[in-house]
């Protein structure tokens, strides 16, 4: 069957794709093989070979043995074998647990049948699966455009770094500017201005990016970019970590099988990159959502290369996630995923990729500092569809969707069932790119550019991975550990909803949208920083209305009796009460929090008020003093719960 | 959110003007008294941002003991139901649900005996509803639970 290499390009991907519909699935005796005119009729050959490598397989026999190998090298057609993933010393137990020891790299012989020696395989008695390699591809979508000069500052905004493009990433801090898009929203972003004055990053938490390589000596990443200490310090052609790869310094190219990390096949990784760790206030380029305070205090980017030229072989993705397992990573980036409609079960998906769910388990089930496990974060594809695209909607991984900067699902992105979680994607606009998301290109393939914008759940999926891992820096400063379990419900409900907004129509490049479709099908709702980091702390946020007078109620924070507990004061400090602009101080009325704010931003301050009567005692009796550390957030863009009022 | 959008919805014929006054002999500024079932009936909003075809019906009871019942059908499906308190300070009205949400916007109002008027803070949108005497056992016969 010939191979036919699909890539994704988002509302453009027309080719066709003529899937051969899946044959009949009779489980005939063990050992038996039975085949018809179209299929292949095994229990052992876990999927078909449609949209599959025509050149191999992926074996998984019942012991990694000699002679269970040499029985697989004598399969006519069969041109070599060897482990599917690379066996690190010191992980021999979870390399088990996971049966990742057991799965074999077959190569086909030029011209033989790949289905034919699947078959003859599926035949032999230490055989357990076969797997035939199936596609990957991006799910960026690349209206590429490059950076003018950065735009104007506005005063409205107080920009935490000085890196001059910072005013064009909208989707880290939205002041509405129409560049962005007709319908720009002040406060549509990821909320991540005031969080970034609490943490930026912490060079212990490692990103792997499993995709394109990272151009890791480009100006606005080398600083953030994970280096393999002993390979760096070593000998250059000796593998000097005895992990099986020579001068693997910033990571390695699994796509090539090869040392060299090729940044000039596509610049996807290296943008995905940029939003997760471009280095902060440093003078130049752009911001990353992870990427530090200037003071070499960012995470650390690790390019696990799995694609070239925007394919993705299935052998070298696996590999490059086990490594990044291996080598420290707390959380993946993986902007990439099947075409269209290819898997639409979380069962069909276990079921025909095995080897690929058994990675992902194996790097959820590595610890590092901060949490038992890793977090695995997919791009939740940019067909349109209103059910999540795979890998992506598998129930255990964190997929996102993409938002415009009106705050308001782009065109192109999936949703629904299977979709966790929206974060920024960008979206183009008719003339200009400013709506789309900007992060570091390769100059060598963009014109001699260093920044450029892009569109896609390629995009979202970092901004979320960022998150992750700004996320475990905070908790790694305050001292917090969590089960992996624990900290993906923290992210999953640090959000804020936009199914209020989610009414009417919505014209865009992608044509006239109704909104109301959207509504229970963006997951958790739109990402927010501040609130994860209230989430970590444990300080429960509140929400106020910029332009107005909020009477906040303060249930939350002073229990069921707080509407009539008498209250002290506040005490705000001169930068909290700046970042909401307040021109008074907030004060307590009517048993509420009376806050006027006048600028979109985030804030705590404490509330003291009394226990157990309505003055203190000591002398007279009376109450005592309690007190509380409150967070309010303040955005236009203001989630509610849906109600009309 | 409803600041963002217009509906087409069958307008019920505009009610309500003067309110009934009370005698106001001594000159105390009058009580105003929102307590009642009330059906959504004119939405003017003088801000639109896009046009939709869903329809809205919206039905609210607010209780004498400050508390509030909100029925809601936007588009299609089942009504939804939130409750939450309410506070009326002259004619200065704001209140929050019961998950501790703030009301979209707090409203000035004017009410009589057959309408109550809400206008928002920023005078961007104008709702109006009638009184009715309950709400009618067709939403209860449709509410998603």
């Amino acid at each position: 069957m010939k191979m036919k290499q699909y890539r994704i390009l988002g509302v453009l991907a027309a080719a066709s794709l003529m899937l051969a519909s899946c044959a009949d699935r009779v489980a005939p005796e063990k050992g038996t093989v039975v085949r018809d005119a179209h299929s292949f009729v095994s229990a052992k050959i876990v999927n078909t070979s449609v949209n599959a490598s025509a050149s191999e397989l992926m074996v998984q026999v019942g012991a990694n043995t000699r002679e269970n190998i040499m029985s697989l090298e004598a399969v006519p057609g069969v041109a070599s074998v060897e482990p599917l993933f690379f066996h690190t010393p010191g992980k021999e137990e979870m390399e088990a647990r996971f049966g990742l020891d057991r799965w074999m790299l077959v190569s086909v012989a030029g011209g033989k049948s790949v289905e034919a020696v699947a078959e003859s395989i599926a035949g032999l008695d230490k055989v357990e699966k076969v797997e035939f390699s199936h596609l990957i591809s991006r799910g960026g979508e690349l209206h590429v455009a490059s950076c003018d000069v950065p735009g104007p500052v506005t005063k409205a905004v107080d920009y935490p770094f000085d890196d001059p493009y910072l005013v064009d990433q909208w989707h880290y801090i939205n002041n509405g500017d129409v560049r962005a898009g007709a319908g720009a929203r002040i406060g549509a972003d990821i909320n991540v201005k005031d969080a970034w004055s609490l943490c930026a990053g912490d060079p212990d938490i490692i990103v792997g990016v499993i995709d394109e390589g990272i151009k890791w000596n480009h100006p606005d990443l080398a600083d953030n970019m994970w280096v393999n200490e002993a390979e760096f310090n070593g000998t250059e052609g000796v593998d000097d970590d005895g992990n099986g790869l020579v001068d693997d310094i910033y990571g390695y190219n699994f796509a090539l099988r090869d040392t060299t990390i090729t940044y000039t096949s596509g610049i996807h990784g290296t943008h995905c990159a940029g939003t997760i760790a471009a280095v902060n206030n440093n003078g130049i380029g752009v911001c990353g959502v992870a990427g530090g305070t200037g003071k070499g205090d960012g995470c650390r980017l690790m390019s696990a290369q799995a694609a070239y030229k925007g394919s993705f072989p299935m052998a070298g993705t696996l590999r490059a996630v086990k490594y990044a397992a291996d080598n420290g990573a707390a959380v993946i980036n993986c902007s990439y995923g099947y075409s269209g409609d290819d898997i639409t079960s979380d069962s069909q998906y276990a079921t025909n990729y095995p080897a690929e769910l058994a990675i992902y388990e194996y790097f959820e089930n590595t610890p590092n500092d901060v949490t038992d496990g890793g977090i695995c974060v997919f791009s939740a594809g940019n067909d349109g569809l209103d059910h999540c695209e795979y890998p992506a909607g598998y129930y255990k991984f964190i997929s996102v969707g993409a938002l415009a900067s009106d705050y308001l699902p782009a065109y192109y992105s999936s949703y629904g069932p299977g979709t966790s979680i929206f974060a920024p994607g960008g979206e183009v606009q008719s003339g200009n790119a400013y709506g789309e998301v900007l992060s570091t290109v390769v100059p060598e393939i963009s014109n001699g550019d260093e920044y450029a914008f892009a569109q896609g759940t390629s995009m979202s999926a970092p901004h979320m991975t960022g998150v992750v891992a700004l996320g475990l820096s905070y908790a790694k400063k305050l001292g917090k550990k969590y089960t992996r379990d624990e900290f993906k419900s923290l992210l999953l409900t640090s959000t804020n909803s936009i199914d209020d907004l989610l009414v009417g129509t919505r014209t865009s490049y992608g044509g006239t949208k109704q909104l109301y479709k959207y509504r229970g099908g963006t997951g958790a709702g739109a990402i927010d920083v501040w609130k994860l980091f209230m989430n970590i702390e444990g300080t429960p946020c509140l929400e106020a209305i910029q332009g107005e007078t909020n009477f906040v109620d303060l249930e939350e924070y002073f229990g069921g009796n707080a509407s009539s507990l008498t209250y002290l004061g506040v005490e705000i400090s001169d930068r909290d009460k700046a970042s909401l602009g307040l021109e008074e101080d907030p004060v307590i009325q009517y048993g509420r929090l009376k806050i006027t704010p006048t600028k979109y931003g985030s804030a705590k301050f404490v509330i003291r008020a009394v226990n157990g009567g309505t003055e203190i005692g000591g002398v007279k009796e009376g109450g005592m003093e309690i007190s509380r550390t409150v967070s309010v957030i303040c955005r236009p863009v203001v989630s509610k719960n849906g109600g009309w009022l | 959110m409803k600041k963002f959008f217009a509906f087409a919805i069958v307008v019920l014929t505009v009610l309500g003007t003067a309110s009934c006054r009370k005698n106001n002999l001594s000159g105390e500024k009058e009580v105003l008294d929102i307590v009642g079932v009330w059906e959504l009936s004119a939405i003017d909003i003088t801000k639109a941002a896009t046009l939709g075809d869903e329809t809205v019906n919206v039905y609210v009871d607010f209780a004498p003991d400050n508390s509030f019942t909100l029925y809601q059908l936007l588009g299609e499906g089942r009504y939804s139901v939130y409750t939450g308190s309410w506070t009326l300070s002259g004619d200065y009205l704001f209140g929050n649900y019961s998950d501790g949400s703030n009301w979209a916007s707090s409203y000035t109002i004017t009410v009589s005996k057959v309408a109550l008027v809400l206008t928002t803070s920023d005078g961007s949108q104008i709702t109006t509803y009638r009184r009715i005497d309950e709400v009618p056992a067709s939403v209860f016969e449709n509410i998603k639970y």
